[in-house]
């Protein structure tokens, strides 16, 4: 079911803004995921999409009809709690047979839907033990499968990894995945994680402090962030605030073209795996020194400190991580970077060649926005 | 490092010290007196307990305190549970000054209890003389006994059903809305059957509050054989006229119903986390048992 948000605002009493004038509108069968920090307003969101918060003002409609004044109970949605809300005193059968016992199904009908869900979720077998006597991973997979069995058209799910250690919370997101993907059900879950979002979404929607900060595919959100709190927020930024001299960024060494007014401030955002490291030379433009390496398992991070004082992160591969060490003398590339007004507007963003970063020249091939 | 086996040996120490004093605590206050009781009681052997039992008034105040405590529980465990549910559900001004005055009944001396519902319902007072100008006899009659007692356990219910409610939150409501449930489906299948220990334990803690009531008791019904003599207020009867034999008998009677509603409330306890009557619904309702799973341990 599509889902249409036309300019949803939530003031609640204490006069706190969760959500303010948000608009979007999600395709059928996709997963989406609400990415932000906490307090961003995602949760408000789905709560408001479910029927369980009343928005003050604005719209909502699914598959094109308007269910923003209709109670929960009417609008043919599955939710998953953060802490599932699993019913205590009723077994995993009971459990997942709640929705179809209160639309008075027959039993015959219960019986083989709860046994196809439990088939479904992998839980056959466990039908007469209680929310106490299973484990997170479980109870998660009850909730699931109980949000699943009166057949809604929409699923959302309220940080459904986040009480589930490490580990299983990888297998289970691959899991929720195809499931989803199989059923086709039109889904939306709530993240702070960004991992996650990029993993198992087909569109994400960056929430910060009540607003959409930007609408788009894991890739657009990652490769063309359209603020620097999108560009913070899902992945990791070297960020400047500097001011323009000459059409150029004011910050030293890391001099780039700019078409802005004089004196202007302006941010500038790269990316830790966008500088790339190579031998030392005076040719080169930008010299560094290092100051630190980590090693992070897949890649090593290098925090470098450039003439100026200006301090960067470069992300490098193992093999030439392992070779570094504080005070080493380096020179940079940078591959990509992007700059924003100081309102957060994206001015420029600029992705240079691979042949630029082997070597040749710096000039940037291609240019954006 | 040498300093810490020396704070274990004193932990050690006042652990056993601590240990032998409550155990002598208890048994100079509890056992002991008990074991006097059943001693003093079958001083006239086996007949003379089974003559004491029979006696109709004996008989007659054991009735009347069991029926009238039976009703009391009924009575506050429906408004108890009722008055919780507001208490935690719904936003009210003056709510916590409200909810401080619930453990008021706990508080006030049972007698000023018992003086303060003789005033507002005895023959002088307006609402009492209504009354008994309708023919409803309030003190010195049954309904005053049931008066006092509801007075007496109104916090038991709220108190232990509070905090079932407040700790259930709102999202297994929240769940059951989504699922489609009504107000009422919402009720009778969730939040009823997850606070039911919460009641159930309330109930018992009330009836058993209820069968020992005698300050209240006797200010508001007096002492009247076979009309308002409940049982606690004819052991008091009895000693008074010396007969400890009779006062006896009827005491141990209530101990053992203390007993077993002591009993019955710690099982219930021990119980509350899966609630037997879920356990015998899974074991009722689901056919087939699951092999490995603490179903197996749980048989009642």
């Amino acid at each position: 079911m599509s889902i249409e948000v036309r300019k949803l605002s939530k003031v609640f009493a204490d006069g706190h803004r969760a959500v303010q004038d948000v608009s979007f509108e999600l395709l059928e069968g996709e997963m989406t995921a609400f990415l932000g920090p906490s307090g961003g307003g995602k949760t408000t969101m789905l709560r408001m999409i479910a029927g369980l918060e009343t928005p003050s003002s604005g719209e909502i409609y699914l598959s094109g009809r308007r269910v923003d004044h209709l109670p929960p109970q009417e609008r043919q949605i599955g939710f998953v709690f953060q802490n599932y809300a699993l019913f205590k005193h009723m077994n995993v059968f009971e459990n997942i047979a709640f929705g179809l016992r209160v639309q008075r199904r027959n039993s015959a009908y219960i019986r083989e839907r709860v046994t196809e869900l439990l088939r479904r979720v992998d839980l056959k077998g466990l039908e007469q033990r209680l929310p106490d006597q299973l484990s997170g991973g479980q109870r998660q997979r009850v909730a699931l499968a109980r949000a699943l069995a009166t057949e809604p058209r929409l699923l959302l799910l309220d940080e459904p990894f986040a009480a589930i250690d490490a580990q299983l919370r990888k297998e289970l997101r691959a899991w929720v995945r195809n499931l989803q993907k199989e059923m086709g059900i039109t889904s939306i879950f709530v993240t702070h994680d960004q991992q996650e979002a990029l993993e198992i979404a087909d569109r994400i929607v960056v929430f910060k402090q009540g607003q959409v900060e930007q609408l788009g595919t894991p890739q657009e959100v990652y490769n063309s962030p359209q603020t620097p709190f999108v560009a913070g927020f899902v992945g990791e930024i070297n960020r400047y605030q500097t001011g323009v001299k000459n059409g150029f960024t004011d910050l030293g060494v890391l001099k780039f073209p700019i078409k802005h007014q004089e004196g202007r401030k302006v941010i500038v955002v790269i990316r830790p795996e966008d500088v790339s490291l190579v031998p030392w030379s005076a040719q080169e433009d930008i010299q560094a020194m290092v100051l630190q390496t980590t090693f992070l398992g897949e890649f090593f991070k290098v925090d470098l400190e450039l003439a100026d004082l200006i301090r960067i992160t470069a992300h490098v591969p193992k093999s030439q991580g392992i070779g570094l060490h504080p005070k080493d003398r380096v020179a940079l590339q940078i591959k990509a970077y992007r700059t924003f007004d100081s309102s957060g507007q994206l001015e420029t963003a600029v992705e240079l060649t691979r042949k630029a970063v082997q070597g040749e020249s710096m000039f940037p091939v291609g240019e954006a926005v | 490092m040498r300093e810490q086996p020396l704070f274990r040996r004193r932990y050690d120490l006042s652990k056993m010290v601590m240990g032998s004093v409550v155990i002598g605590y208890v048994l100079l206050l509890i056992l002991l007196p008990i074991g006097q009781l059943v001693h003093s009681t079958f001083g006239q052997g086996w007949s003379g307990f089974q003559r004491a039992l029979l006696n109709p008034s004996a008989l007659f105040s054991m009735k009347l305190t069991i029926t009238l405590a039976l009703l009391t529980a009924v009575i506050n465990t429906v408004a108890g549970t009722i008055s919780a549910y507001v208490l935690v559900r719904y936003p009210l001004p003056g709510k916590k000054i409200l909810n401080a005055m619930v453990d008021l009944p706990f508080a006030i001396p049972t007698a000023v209890s018992g003086l303060m519902l003789l005033v507002m319902f005895g023959p002088k007072s307006i609402l009492g003389g209504a009354l008994q100008a309708k023919g409803i006899e309030v003190v010195y009659a049954p309904p005053g006994i049931v008066l006092a007692m509801i007075f007496v356990t109104f916090p038991f219910v709220i108190r232990s059903v509070q905090p079932i409610l407040e700790d259930m939150g709102v999202e297994m409501i929240e769940a059951a809305k989504i699922l489609g449930a009504g107000r009422w489906q919402i009720f009778f299948r969730v939040v009823l059957p997850t606070i039911l220990p919460g009641i159930l334990s309330g109930f018992t803690l009330t009836f058993s509050r209820a069968l020992a009531e005698f300050g209240s008791v006797v200010m508001v019904a007096g002492n009247i054989p076979f009309k308002t003599q409940t049982a606690a207020v004819f052991i008091y009867g009895e000693i008074e006229s010396g007969s400890l034999n009779n006062a006896g008998t009827v005491s141990l009677i209530l101990l053992i119903f203390s007993f077993l509603l002591l009993f019955y409330q710690n099982y219930l306890l021990n119980r509350q986390r899966y609630g037997w009557w879920q356990r015998l619904l899974a074991k009722a309702g689901m056919g087939r048992k699951e092999k490995n799973s603490e179903f197996e341990n749980w048989a009642i």
